[in-house]
């Protein structure tokens, strides 16, 4: 049986390889994978979220770019670094800046839907710039 | 090596009517492959033109750098086509529609072929036409998947079968591309689900090509700008304007863009496939009514 | 891919098979029974030879023979070559019209062989059927045949039931392929099939080879023609024009005989043109010649059929 599960949000807007990207970076940052673990296989992968085989190789051909996991001819793909990845620290002070912003923001008088219209302003402008 | 499916300027007409024409596309190897298009628009002549059950009119048409019509014999084994009806012999059995694509094909997987039926639950001894539409959809998948094609046409698998069916049909055929080495070219007018199960599209649209490439880059390229009406000339001089729409101060382009420089003074939005897809048949769509307003 | 031609056409091979064996049911013990019959009336010696003892054996024995022989005579089996033709060429123009050829025609086999299967199947099921058919009626045609010869059924013995198997065959497929509708194919087909054989036997049949004719006075005596198929005969002039007056002249030179029964009075007749007696016939030699001809011609449009329709389908999207 197959060590996780892949979700897709299919409303995210997030490319399909990306999600399956972010799962398994997040299960390595959770510990719930670690050095030596297969990830499910790309027909394990098909036949649970009914996607395209090429997706899942890309996925997993950048996870391995990115030094995640290896691919072992025959085999599959296997993870090979493990938690706690270097963004750990940074991203607890990131959730604390993002809590305090949100404060300000419903200081500031801010409903719901202005505080969505300006995220997503500055998401896709820090887009741009990358 | 030869792409799975390449045609030049491919046309077939009946009588004074093109149900193709023009059609110059390219499918790589490995890939799966979106046919998309509204009804009418050549996307099951295409596929006819290509498993050789058609002959083209004018222009060209390789499978697999074969010939599909002139070098059958050895172009046949190797395509797997699927027509829109799933045609089956009615009074067979499961059984016997299986012996039937054993006698028909010299590379025939009779273990595979076997182990899809169980896996299906599908009974043996049960006559074709007491199938539901979803089962028999999964016998002639079954049937063009064991004659181990290298390329597979599938005309509308999915349109007469209900949701679940769908998911189903769907699941087998991209269990079939991660098993072995397999392209896929499937014509749908179903837009949704189409990003996550295909990496290449064509568009067909009144019997041409529109679009054709990988669904990445399609995506990657389109954008919708919404701006001045003034400049909207200026944008298309830069990039390929696939369609425009005006208002009394506004314009709003569908654009095909040449890199990613945008004027200040336009807005710039992502589109996801179904959008692009719907602006190219919208495209159309707005071409045929003028041509009829002419 | 025979194990496949055979499979779709099972069920309008069992239904033949079991018209034949129906038949069969009737007519082999229907000719087992003529057959003793003729025995225990020694017509083997009324063979070529009349005479009054003889006369009253031969009306002895076609009235005994049986209700089947009013079957036969009527002309109603002669629709079975046709039935199984077209119903062999079902199979065939069904797979068209449900569009299930393309199945076929997208496996590994190509349309070429895939039509040259289907055809040898279907064609070898039907003159197996067509031989089957001629075997069962020129046995038990025997004993008739020997006493009046071979061509009041003509149709039913020899070759030709072969030549109509075939045509059967070849003008339902040529039919349905024009129509793409089955059903409405075989009803045309066998319709068309009826027709042809009615123009056949009783236009065509007699004209394939030049009939004999012969000419001669009331008082002298003609060709012997006793199994021979006699197409006209009756008072003539002596140029051989046959008589065309009306039918009160002959009654009018009709006198008694020694016997009690009627004659024609010679002179009478001569004094209205019409004092010989003029035959068309076919003799009995060329009974195999002439089956020869007729299974020829209907064979050799059932192979024109054939290569129509295969070339339609071969050209079919």
């Amino acid at each position: 049986m197959a060590l996780i599960e892949f979700h897709l949000d299919s409303r995210s807007g997030v490319p399909t390889y990306l999600q399956l990207v972010q799962q398994v970076r997040h299960a390595v940052q959770l510990g719930i994978l670690g050095p030596g673990d297969q990830l499910p296989t790309v027909k394990e992968v098909v036949a649970g979220l009914t996607i395209n085989p090429n997706t899942v190789l890309k996925a997993y051909g950048a996870l391995e770019n990115e030094g995640i996991a290896e691919g072992r001819r025959g085999q599959g793909t296997f993870v090979t670094t493990s938690a706690p990845s270097p963004l750990g620290d940074d991203v607890g002070k990131l959730r604390r800046s993002l809590r305090n912003w949100f404060a300000q923001a419903r200081g500031a008088g801010l409903d719901e839907q202005a505080i969505e219209a300006l995220l997503s302003e500055q998401r896709s402008s820090a887009r741009k710039v990358a | 090596m030869s792409a799975a499916l390449e045609t030049h300027g491919l046309g077939r007409r009946y009588g004074s009517h093109w149900a193709l024409q023009g059609c110059t596309l390219e499918i790589p190897r490995g890939s799966v492959t979106a046919l998309v298009g509204p009804n009418g628009a050549g996307k099951t002549t295409l596929l006819r033109l290509a498993v050789g059950l058609t002959r083209p009119s004018a222009g060209s048409v390789r499978v697999l750098g074969l010939d599909p019509h002139a070098e059958a014999a050895e172009a046949l084994p190797r395509v797997g086509f699927l027509a829109q009806e799933h045609p089956l012999f009615g009074s067979f059995t499961v059984a016997e529609m299986l012996r039937v694509g054993r006698e028909l094909n010299p590379s025939w997987d009779d273990e595979a072929a076997r182990a899809r039926i169980a896996e299906l639950d599908l009974p043996l001894k049960k006559k074709v036409r007491s199938l539901s539409g979803g089962q028999r959809a999964q016998v002639a998948l079954t049937l063009a998947l064991a004659k181990r094609p290298e390329l597979l046409l599938l005309d509308e698998p999915v349109a007469s079968l209900d949701p679940l069916a769908r998911r189903e049909f769907m699941q087998s055929v991209l269990e079939a591309v991660a098993e072995r080495e397999l392209t896929v070219l499937l014509s749908s007018h179903i837009l949704a689900d189409l990003e996550r199960v295909c990496d290449h599209l064509v568009i067909l649209a009144a019997g041409r090509t529109q679009l054709a490439g990988a669904i990445d880059e399609i995506v990657a390229s389109h954008r919708l700008l919404t701006g001045p009406r003034d400049e909207a000339e200026d944008v298309a001089r830069l990039h390929e304007v696939v369609r425009a729409s005006h208002v009394e101060r506004q314009t709003t382009l569908l654009v095909r863009a040449n890199g990613h420089v945008y004027d200040a003074r336009w807005t710039v939005h992502e589109l996801d496939l179904e959008e692009i897809v719907l602006g190219y048949l919208g495209q159309d769509a707005a071409r045929r009514r003028e041509a009829v307003s002419a | 891919m025979i194990w496949l031609s055979w499979r779709q056409q099972r069920l309008e091979t069992l239904i033949i098979a079991a018209l034949l064996a129906a038949l069969a049911a009737a007519f082999v013990p229907a000719g087992i029974h003529v057959a003793d019959l003729f025995a225990q009336q020694h017509l083997a010696r009324c063979v070529d030879r009349q005479n009054e003892a003889c006369s009253f054996a031969i009306g002895n024995f076609a009235n005994r023979a049986g209700f089947l022989r009013s079957l036969v005579e009527g002309g109603w089996l002669n629709l079975i070559p046709g039935l199984i033709g077209v119903a062999l060429a079902a199979p065939l123009l069904l797979d068209l019209e449900n569009r299930t050829i393309r199945l076929a025609w997208t496996q590994s086999v190509t349309r070429r062989r895939w039509i040259a299967t289907k055809g040898i199947v279907a064609l070898g099921t039907v003159l197996a059927a067509g031989a089957a058919f001629s075997l069962l009626f020129t046995w038990y045609q025997r004993p008739f045949d020997r006493i009046w010869g071979h061509w009041d059924e003509f149709g039913f013995e020899g070759i030709v039931p072969l030549g109509y198997v075939l045509f059967g065959l070849g003008l339902a497929l040529a039919v349905g392929v024009l129509l793409r509708r089955s059903a409405a194919a075989l009803v045309v087909s066998f319709g068309a099939y009826v027709a042809a054989r009615l123009f056949v036997q009783s236009w065509l049949r007699q004209r394939l080879v030049a009939p004999l004719s012969a000419t001669w006075g009331l008082h002298a005596s003609g060709p012997n023609v006793s199994h021979a198929w006699v197409i006209t005969e009756g008072p003539s002039d002596r140029a051989g024009h046959l008589f065309s007056g009306s039918s009160n002249v002959v009654q009018s030179c009709a006198r008694p005989g020694p016997n009690g029964a009627k004659g024609l009075d010679p002179a009478c007749m001569s004094r209205h043109g019409a004092g010989f007696t003029h035959i068309l016939y076919q003799p009995a030699s060329r009974f195999w010649e002439i089956q020869g001809l007729e299974f020829a011609l209907f064979g050799g449009v059932a192979v024109i059929l054939i290569a129509f329709a295969a070339w339609r389908v071969l050209r079919t999207d």
